[in-house]
């Protein structure tokens, strides 16, 4: 199940957005304004950002910087009045998963919003990845990476001047650090991280 | 137009004045050159007549002297005869004498004296300048007569004094003695002794004349060769003429050598003359065989006959009348101007308006294109609501067991939604729509809510906050509603431009006194001092892309609902613009 949080200083387009997306089994969180979506942001509660890119105070665009300074990347699809190009270029620069412009067809902002979930899924993954990544010490991260280049342990072995045993006791190390003993899974942790 | 003349009345005054002045001098000049013709005419007649009728007198002497001392005189008896009928036919002639005049043999110079005093005496008029100091020569008053017939035409000087010569031989210087012969009627006249001598020193066949007193005068000629006889007539001058044969107005004078014999004064009834014209006067000499009678006639020119009254006031009536008509032609006609004038006033005036009116339209329309982007989203707004509730609606319905609770809610926002942006077309096609001007008591508090709903998008963008103050209760003004928001969103738009980002723009209502009141102000930086005054004429501008007749406009507009705009600076910085309406009372 995921999160939208969905920003828009419209109420009426909050409101319409959030039921239509209701229809869909979506649970929108709504906020009328980026500061009160700012108060109440939760690291640990990761979403979809729907976002007005124009608001009083505070613009779309300024809301997904602050959040970005905060460490959040959450996938984040622009709302807009207004198609111009010059906003879309920004939005897209500035690292925008997405730019929709109202009035917005259900069926569009829904698939957007799976695209946004696949790819908040993945950056999750990521992140967990590189939070596994991150235990290893920089001669087991060398022999993951000799695994994930497909060499077998007497290679990596006699590329590194080391003994096979040295090895095999970094893989098992590894393998722990890791909490999979699968190569497979291991290659694909190194890979998306 | 500051001419007095250019008032009709005043003009016909003077035109009619004018024209009474010169009908007076025209008919002063024309009646008094006709009274003068007449005069000359009269006058003329009236010397024919007289001439003629001395010049029987002539006749009369000559034929008695014919009889009496021809080859055969007849005797005394026939002749008196003759002198009866002329005295019957010729009632002017009051005595008619023969006379003998015999010298008076040994008498000396000194009876001659004696009876040339007794001369003097009688013809004192004639001589008495003369008479005095004459002896037994010609007495000078003959001799002065004799020349001046001699400068005539009819007899030469030279013949006169041969003459005179020749009667001083007949009468042979002696005094002589009056015997009359025969007298008609008899016992009457003058008696001729005192003139004996000067009769006796006559040229013979030739008539002289000699005062008589009373208007009257001797008429004596000698009877030629060598006879005494002699005959006079006593003629009584104002019987020359027949009185009908006066003009009533001619004062008539015949004058004996300067000395008046009859004086017929014109009636009185005519009138005195006026003193500021020459009279017209006549004067001629019978001519008349020695009876030289001096004819003159002079005639007063009263006012009534130069300006005959019962004309001039028909003259006056009709110019009058005339002037009226010119004074109510050029009334009218002034009237006509005016009303041309003032309908070509009201052209103008409307077509100003008009101009006035397509220019707030394009203003407005220039201001929409600004708004457009604004308007966009605010219709962009609803229409997203409107789109994703009914996919949603629709969803809910399509589903196995619809909500229908759902649906129907979902509709009835939908519907409010729709309305919403209904109202924001509609303000739009009214901002910019073309109609004409339609004045009604208005909101202000409305059209301040109009205005903001269109605006407001546009000041967030430029980032400008908004603070409204409504006046309760709300003021009302007869006012164009859509110009006036016109007006609101000018100067909003100035007072957002001038404060900026961050800045704010309070609008605010109310009412004091009689007034409605609107003002517009900003906490930007106020307007300089110098900029102030020019602030609302047309084309004058502080942008770098403005045209300079947006303020200007404004004034227009408000000043054609009899209200005004003044702007301030604000103590502590920033503008206000204040708007002043005819506070429009309820209904």
């Amino acid at each position: 199940m995921h999160r939208v949080y969905l920003v828009d200083d419209d109420e009426a387009v909050r409101e319409a957005l959030a039921f239509l997306l209701s229809t869909y089994g979506i649970a929108a969180e709504t906020f009328g304004d980026p500061a009160t979506f700012l108060a109440h942001v939760d690291e640990d509660r990761p979403g979809v950002l729907v976002v007005d890119l124009r608001m009083p105070l505070v613009s779309g665009l300024q809301l997904h910087q602050k959040l970005a300074e905060r460490g959040i990347d959450w996938p984040t699809i622009m709302i807009t009045g207004h198609g111009d190009v010059a906003a879309c270029r920004r939005a897209f620069k500035a690292g925008i998963q997405d730019f929709l412009t109202k009035p917005i067809d259900g069926e569009v902002l829904v698939d957007a919003l799976q695209q946004a979930f696949s790819s908040l899924d993945a950056g999750l993954e990521k992140r967990e990845a590189r939070a596994l990544l991150a235990k290893l010490t920089e001669r087991e991260r060398e022999v993951l990476d000799m695994v994930a280049r497909g060499w077998a342990s007497k290679e990596i072995a006699a590329a590194l001047e080391v003994s096979a045993r040295t090895i095999d006791a970094h893989r098992a190390k590894i393998a722990e650090k890791l909490g999979t003993s699968s190569v497979a899974e291991q290659v694909r942790l190194a890979l998306i991280s | 137009m500051t001419s007095p003349l250019s008032n009709p009345r005043l003009l016909g005054l003077a035109l009619w004045l004018a024209a009474l002045v010169a009908f007076v001098a025209v008919s002063v000049e024309t009646s008094r050159t006709r009274m003068a013709d007449e005069l000359e005419v009269t006058g003329r007649t009236l010397h024919r007549l007289i001439s003629q009728r001395v010049a029987q007198h002539d006749a009369h002497l000559t034929s008695l002297i014919a009889l009496s001392s021809g080859a055969e005189p007849a005797p005394p008896g026939a002749i008196r005869q003759v002198m009866e009928s002329i005295t019957r036919f010729y009632p002017r002639i009051a005595w008619l004498a023969l006379v003998s005049l015999d010298p008076v043999a040994g008498s000396g110079a000194g009876a001659a004296g004696g009876a040339q005093g007794a001369a003097s005496d009688a013809g004192g008029e004639v001589q008495g300048s003369d008479g005095a100091g004459n002896g037994a020569s010609l007495p000078a008053g003959i001799t002065g007569q004799a020349g001046a017939e001699g400068s005539g035409a009819s007899q030469p000087a030279g013949v006169g004094g041969a003459e005179g010569a020749q009667a001083a031989g007949d009468g042979a210087g002696g005094p002589v003695a009056v015997r009359d012969v025969v007298t008609v009627p008899p016992g009457g006249g003058v008696d001729l002794a005192p003139l004996a001598q000067e009769i006796a020193a006559q040229v013979r066949g030739k008539a002289s004349i000699y005062a008589a007193g009373e208007g009257r005068y001797l008429l004596a000629k000698r009877a030629s060769g060598t006879s005494h006889l002699a005959v006079v007539l006593l003629i009584d001058t104002a019987q020359l003429l027949v009185p009908e044969e006066r003009p009533a107005w001619a004062h008539l004078e015949l004058s004996l050598d300067g000395a008046v014999l009859v004086e017929q004064p014109a009636e009185p009834g005519l009138g005195l003359g006026v003193s500021w014209l020459a009279v017209p006067h006549f004067e001629k000499v019978i001519d008349g065989e020695g009876q030289r009678l001096l004819l003159s006639l002079d005639r007063a020119l009263p006012l009534a006959a130069l300006v005959p009254p019962e004309r001039f006031l028909g003259f006056a009536a009709v110019a009058g009348v005339l002037t009226l008509v010119l004074v109510f032609a050029l009334g009218q006609r002034a009237a006509v101007r005016r009303s041309e004038l003032a309908a070509r006033e009201a052209e103008e005036r409307l077509a100003v308006q008009e101009r006035e009116t397509r220019l707030a339209h394009a203003s407005r329309v220039n201001a929409m294109g600004e708004l457009a982007s604004g308007i966009a989203h605010e219709l962009t707004q609803p229409l997203t609501a409107l789109l994703s509730r009914s996919q949603a609606a629709l969803r809910l319905a399509r589903a196995d067991t619809p909500d229908m609770a759902m649906i129907s809610g979902a509709l009835d926002v939908n519907v409010r939604e729709a309305k919403r942006a209904g109202e924001m077309l509609r303000r739009m096609r009214d901002y910019a729509s073309n109609k004409a001007p339609e004045r009604a008591r208005q909101d202000l508090n409305a059209i301040v809510a109009e205005v903001v709903a269109l605006t407001r998008t546009d000041l967030e963008r430029r980032q400008v906050a908004l603070v409204l103050e409504f006046g309760e209760p709300a003021p009302h003004a007869v006012v164009d509603a859509i110009e006036m928001e016109q007006v609101l969103h000018n100067l909003i738009r100035n007072a957002a431009e001038a404060t900026g980002a961050g800045g704010t723009v309070t609008v605010a209502t109310g009412a004091a006194g009689r007034e409605a009141k609107l003002a517009v102000s900003d906490d930007g930086p106020g307007i300089a001092a110098e900029v102030l005054p020019k602030l609302f004429t047309p084309f004058f501008t502080t942008k770098a892309d403005g045209m300079g007749l947006g303020l200007s406009l404004c004034a227009t507009l408000v000043e054609r609902v009899d209200g005004r705009i003044e702007a301030e600076n604000i103590l502590g910085g920033g503008a206000r613009f204040t708007i002043s309406l005819p506070l429009a009372g309820e209904r």
